[in-house]
């Protein structure tokens, strides 16, 4: 009867000597791929034309979006709402928060376009650009989306483009989404409640 | 018996009453008086009509920003005609061109494309706003400040053509 045993445990045993690895190989895989995917650290080039590291936001909360300089609508709009966001906040709320714009439009926006066009926005913006292939990864990164369309019109080529804004959190990872809707009001709001919970 | 004198400076009185400072569109002004221009070989009686037919309201055109030559201009366009109109085309002599674009929001992504025209209905508007139709202005030919007023000069069907003084906003002014 204890033969019986052994010999039926002996196959059990090896099944999960075999399982066991595989599955915690496995699982850990995916961590490690949800990790890369909130925390991988791109590297484009600032409006400065210095490299620029997303590590470097670490500590602050950053807007995030996406977008081109030759934008008639969308972006100025986008940049116009931020500027509103920054007065509704105090000097410490603006000093903990950047405001990144990733150009999707590499080939005309060079960091010296990219610096005079922030500027004019007057508020805290990262303007960063760099191979379209490692701008695609970026894009990926968040979710976001664009498309390069040839058009008939006189200004050339256009972009359409997601409107999304993110919010990330002092680690990176994306603490919240705004749609483009979302007025500054909302957005300084879930800024503040972010900032407060940390 | 009319002054032959009077008749040849008809033409003047209706280019000036075009180019006039009460041509001036500004967002607060929702007075009809801004907009006045007609076809030139149109009778004097005919002019009333026309001027009442098709009025802007709070158009502005954006500010250049810096190293940009494109800009946009939104307005609003009431058609106050018994039939429909169409906006065919837009021009201004600081813009090599200017084009009829439409904005539209489809899933979270901002799509552009160029339209043809743009329709007002019989008693209706048509708003050229952020996020929906505008003027784009491309190629401009020299910066445009807040404070300065822009001539466009917008040709709808029926052979009405408007000229406006369009003022240049901020954006997070207007917006």
């Amino acid at each position: 009867m204890k033969k019986t045993r052994k010999v039926l445990l002996i196959p059990f045993t090896i099944c999960l000597c075999l399982a066991w690895p595989s599955r915690y190989v496995q699982v850990n895989t995916i961590q490690a791929a949800s990790a890369v995917a909130q925390r991988a650290d791109f590297k484009l080039t600032d409006q400065d034309g210095h490299p620029f590291q997303f590590s470097q936001l670490r500590g602050k909360l950053a807007l995030i979006f996406f977008g081109y300089t030759t934008c008639p609508d969308a972006c100025p709009t986008t940049l116009s709402k931020l500027s509103h966001v920054y007065k509704m906040l105090d000097d410490s709320e603006q000093d903990r928060l950047v405001t990144v714009f990733v150009s999707v439009d590499p080939g005309r926006d060079k960091p010296a376009v990219l610096k005079k066009y922030l500027a004019y926005f007057r508020i805290n913006t990262i303007g960063l650009t760099g191979p379209k292939d490692d701008i695609d990864q970026v894009v990926r990164q968040y979710g976001a989306r664009y498309e390069i369309e040839q058009s008939d019109s006189a200004a050339g080529y256009h972009i359409n483009h997601s409107t999304d804004l993110y919010l990330l959190d002092e680690r990176g990872e994306v603490a919240h989404t705004f749609n483009y809707a979302d007025g500054a009001q909302l957005i300084a709001d879930e800024i503040r409640r972010v900032q407060k919970s940390r | 018996m009319i002054n032959p004198a009077y008749i040849l400076l008809l033409p003047l009185l209706i280019g000036l009453n075009s180019f006039s400072p009460a041509t001036c569109a500004g967002p607060d002004d929702s007075s009809s008086l801004h907009v006045s221009s007609s076809p030139a070989n149109k009778t004097l009686s005919a002019l009333p009509a026309d001027d009442q037919q098709v009025v802007i309201k709070a158009a502005w055109v954006q500010e250049g920003l810096p190293s940009q030559k494109t800009t946009a201009a939104y307005m609003l366009i009431e058609n106050h005609g018994p039939n429909e109109i169409e906006l065919l085309s837009a021009s201004t002599e600081i813009a090599n061109v200017v084009e009829l674009h439409k904005m539209q929001l489809e899933d979270g992504m901002m799509r552009m494309r160029r339209v043809d025209s743009i329709r007002i209905p019989a008693g209706g508007n048509v708003e050229l706003k952020p996020g929906g139709y505008h003027l784009m202005v491309i190629g401009l030919k020299k910066e445009i400040k807040e404070g300065d007023a822009v001539p466009f000069i917008l040709q709808f069907s029926g052979q009405i053509t408007k000229t406006i003084n369009v003022p240049v906003k901020r954006r997070d002014k207007v917006t």
